[in-house]
């Protein structure tokens, strides 16, 4: 599966959120399995509801955070790598 | 027969010897948990004591009758007797979220201190009671899951071996407060002595996870909640029988607390930089 900017990311179900003011957790109910996320991939992750696209996530995010730095997308491509080797994406 | 009772919030034990000396021993282990005979003891733990022609002295410690431990060292058997006693009280206590962790507290600020084995979490401790804060716990937290309140774990510290030698020169301890089985070998230290305040239930103030190592320059950092948390899931005892819900109760408890990661090369600074926070 290749992640690029038209991607288009889907939390899977079973994955819960505990939120939190500087991230979030993360909870896989069928692995029983943890994870932390920093805002920024907390912001993502709340994106990553199977409507949008990459593209569209670097938009709202960069609205968001005023990012300094010009690679927004390429950050946010990273962070949807990482969710999709943890399994929390669907397929 | 001696027969010592305990009470450990909803778990009742009780230690019995024929042996006067060894009940002595066993006094000062649980500090203020000792209760008087009221109803029946979840498990009672035997200490027996027989002459053996080849290994002198043997020690036995049996678990509802069972035979469970046997040597022919005094501080063995309390070592063991108290790993024992401490194993079967966590699994009797599932109602409490246990965490590994020293917890100390000065005024209304109760702080915890999560580390691995060996992190230095009794040194610390130790060192923070003689800094007007008062122990709750040199190594295992009980955190009630309703109101996250932290119970207070009131075990003797169990000094080995050279940490009593190294303990007893910086002046950490001494033998008003210590218990020696034999002169070099262990401690029971109960850090509570002097302080005459009564347990309360708090909530933590701060969670300062304790990283120690010679090289290291002293520096207490903030950290995220949600690594803390994630640290927090790898030093409980039970996070396999919350599961889910483990979560909800250690992102409650972040959510209120102060959360700081604490890098020392010795106990000193260690406590500057916590009576800081």
């Amino acid at each position: 599966m290749e992640i690029n900017e038209d991607f288009v990311p889907a939390t899977k179900k079973c994955v819960e959120i505990e939120e939190l003011d500087d991230g979030c957790i993360l909870y896989d109910t069928e692995k029983d399995e943890a994870h932390s996320l920093n805002i920024t991939a907390a912001s993502v992750w709340t994106c990553c509801d199977g409507k949008h696209s990459i593209k569209e996530i670097a938009a709202i995010v960069e609205e968001c955070f005023e990012p300094k730095t010009k690679s927004t997308m390429e950050d946010i491509i990273k962070i949807v790598k990482v969710f999709t080797q943890k399994e929390l994406l669907r397929s | 027969m001696y027969s010592l009772d305990y009470k450990l919030q909803s778990h009742r034990f009780s230690i019995q010897t024929r042996n006067k000396k060894l009940a002595d021993l066993c006094s000062p282990l649980y500090p203020g948990s000792r209760s008087r005979r009221n109803g029946r003891a979840d498990i009672t733990y035997s200490l027996k004591m027989r002459a053996d022609s080849a290994a002198g002295t043997i020690y036995e410690i049996l678990v509802n009758g069972k035979k469970k431990y046997k040597t022919d060292s005094k501080p063995e058997l309390f070592s063991h007797l108290e790993w024992i006693v401490t194993c079967n009280a966590l699994s009797h206590l599932q109602e409490f979220f246990q965490i590994h962790a020293g917890a100390v507290v000065k005024g209304r600020k109760l702080i915890l201190l999560p580390a691995n084995h060996g992190s230095g979490k009794t040194t610390l401790t130790l060192s923070l009671t003689r800094n007007n804060y008062r122990c709750l716990s040199d190594d295992i937290v009980l955190i009630d899951p309703k109101s996250l309140m932290v119970i207070p774990f009131p075990r003797s510290f169990l000094i080995k071996e050279g940490a009593i030698k190294k303990l007893v020169r910086s002046n950490l301890t001494d033998k008003r407060n210590g218990y020696y089985c034999s002169a070099d070998d262990i401690l029971y230290y109960n850090p509570d002595t002097g302080n005459k305040l009564s347990a309360r239930k708090i909530k933590p103030y701060a969670i300062v996870e304790l990283k120690h190592n010679r090289r290291f320059k002293n520096e207490l950092r903030p950290v995220s909640k949600s690594q803390m948390c994630i640290k927090l899931l790898r030093q409980s005892f039970n996070v396999h029988d919350y599961k889910r819900k483990a979560v909800t109760i250690l992102t409650g408890l972040v959510r209120e607390t102060k959360c700081y990661s604490l890098k020392t090369n010795n106990v000193d600074d260690a406590v500057r930089l916590i009576s800081q926070i």
